[in-house]
């Protein structure tokens, strides 16, 4: 052992009699190759024992920290009863669960609306192009192609339906009043409108002109589907219009 | 109340429990603190601040297996600390004039004052660790294993921080009696 460790045990060993209540130089004695060194630190040690410290006010000190646990108490209650029994982890998942179902509706409304506007009909085959959506009015030199999905004119042709408010239900009256407020088609003039087949029902009015549309021979106006999209032009030029 | 139940207790903000706690530690933990910003009224202050944040942290707090005062200890420190840092010029007058008022004789009260404002002053010039090894061990009356647990330290180490500690206090206050005297 050397003097470092004698001196820990030395210390160890004084400090714990002088915590019992033996003096400083009784213990001390029996250290006396310790003693000079010892001896400062004992000292230094019951000196910090003796620093003053008046007696705090705790009646004080306690009062305040209770009103601070009402508080808190207080708090605490409300809190739990806000929530009114379902932990807040649970009210969470709740929420999440109903925003993906209603994510999963949206995309599947908008699937479906998109596969019931691709079928066709198994009497009908498909157009040559999909760029080619006016089959039904190509006898009219500058039929306006419209690939809107719910109210194309090509969709009259369709003896199927296109899955929802079709304008197919309403087959005469497509021709007659395509009206697209919103969509302005790309230029078809590329298109070649051969009809390979003929739906069931004859054309509506293959000679008519576009800018006798509304009167034509069996599309009366009052059912024109409501076609929500569409370019309404019937000016033949075949460009994207205005329709103001 | 053992320390398990008295945290459960706290938990739900239980005023006996928190009677029970400032009775149990508040004199103690003054000292501590008294020890560390040298004002009475200060360390009062900081105490009762001590309970405060006990009581708002007290729902995270977890039995770890160390004494529920090594914590109180380690938030009023840390508070204490706090307050010589914003306040380095912190006067031990108001410390004096209350010892002084307590003492029946003012010649022996102003000796005993001036020895404990150089030990004051000493431990001042001792590292942050030494002095709250000095501190816990003799002011808060905590032992070897008690203040391991506190300052996450094995026991052995404790005694190695605490003897030098103990040794360059002594020489302090040797070499102030010295010039004093």
């Amino acid at each position: 052992m050397d003097d470092e460790e004698k001196l820990l045990a030395a210390l160890d060993a004084c400090l714990e009699r002088i915590e019992r209540g033996e003096s400083v130089d009784a213990c001390l004695r029996d250290y006396p190759g310790e003693r000079s060194e010892l001896e400062p630190m004992l000292r230094a040690a019951a000196s910090l024992r003796t620093l003053p410290a008046p007696p705090p006010d705790l009646d004080a000190i306690e009062r305040s920290v209770l009103a601070r646990a009402a508080e808190l108490r207080l708090a605490a209650t409300s809190a739990s009863a806000s929530t009114s029994g379902l932990p807040y982890s649970t009210t969470f998942l709740i929420v999440a669960a109903l925003a993906a179902l209603a994510l999963l509706m949206g995309a599947l409304l908008i699937l479906s609306a998109l596969s019931g506007s691709t079928q066709r009909s198994p009497q009908a085959p498909p157009p040559p192009s999909a760029t080619v959506p006016a089959i039904p009015t190509a006898p009219i030199p500058s039929a306006s192609p419209t690939p809107s999905v719910t109210a194309s004119p090509e969709a009259s042709a369709s003896p199927t339906p296109a899955g929802e408010a079709s304008p197919t239900t309403q087959p005469t009256a497509m021709p007659v009043a395509p009206p697209t407020a919103t969509f302005q088609p790309p230029p078809a003039r590329t298109v070649e409108p051969p009809p390979p087949v003929r739906p069931p029902e004859p054309s509506p009015m293959p000679g008519a002109p576009p800018a006798a549309a509304p009167s034509a021979p069996g599309a009366p106006p009052a059912a024109a589907p409501p076609a929500p999209s569409g370019d309404d032009d019937d000016d033949d030029d075949g460009d994207d219009d205005d329709d103001d | 109340m053992d320390d398990a139940e008295l945290v459960d207790r706290l938990k739900r903000y239980d005023a006996q429990a928190v009677s029970l706690i400032v009775e149990r530690y508040g004199a103690a933990l003054h000292r501590y603190v008294a020890a560390i910003v040298a004002d009475s009224h200060l360390a009062e202050d900081i105490v009762a601040e001590t309970y405060m944040r006990m009581l708002e942290r007290i729902g995270d707090y977890k039995m770890t297996g160390a004494p529920f005062r090594a914590w109180l200890y380690r938030i009023a420190h840390n508070l204490a600390v706090n307050a010589v840092t914003r306040d380095r010029s912190v006067p031990g007058d108001a410390l004096l004039a209350r010892s002084e008022a307590l003492s029946s004789n003012p010649a022996e009260a102003f000796e005993r004052e001036e020895l404990h404002e150089t030990l004051r002053r000493s431990l001042k010039t001792l590292t942050d660790e030494q002095q709250q090894v000095l501190l816990l061990r003799f002011v808060a009356g905590m032992s070897i294993a008690e203040v391991a647990q506190q300052l996450h330290r094995s026991e052995g180490a404790v005694k190695q921080l605490q003897l030098r500690a103990l040794r360059a206090l002594g020489r302090l206050l040797g070499a102030a009696e010295v010039s004093d005297g």
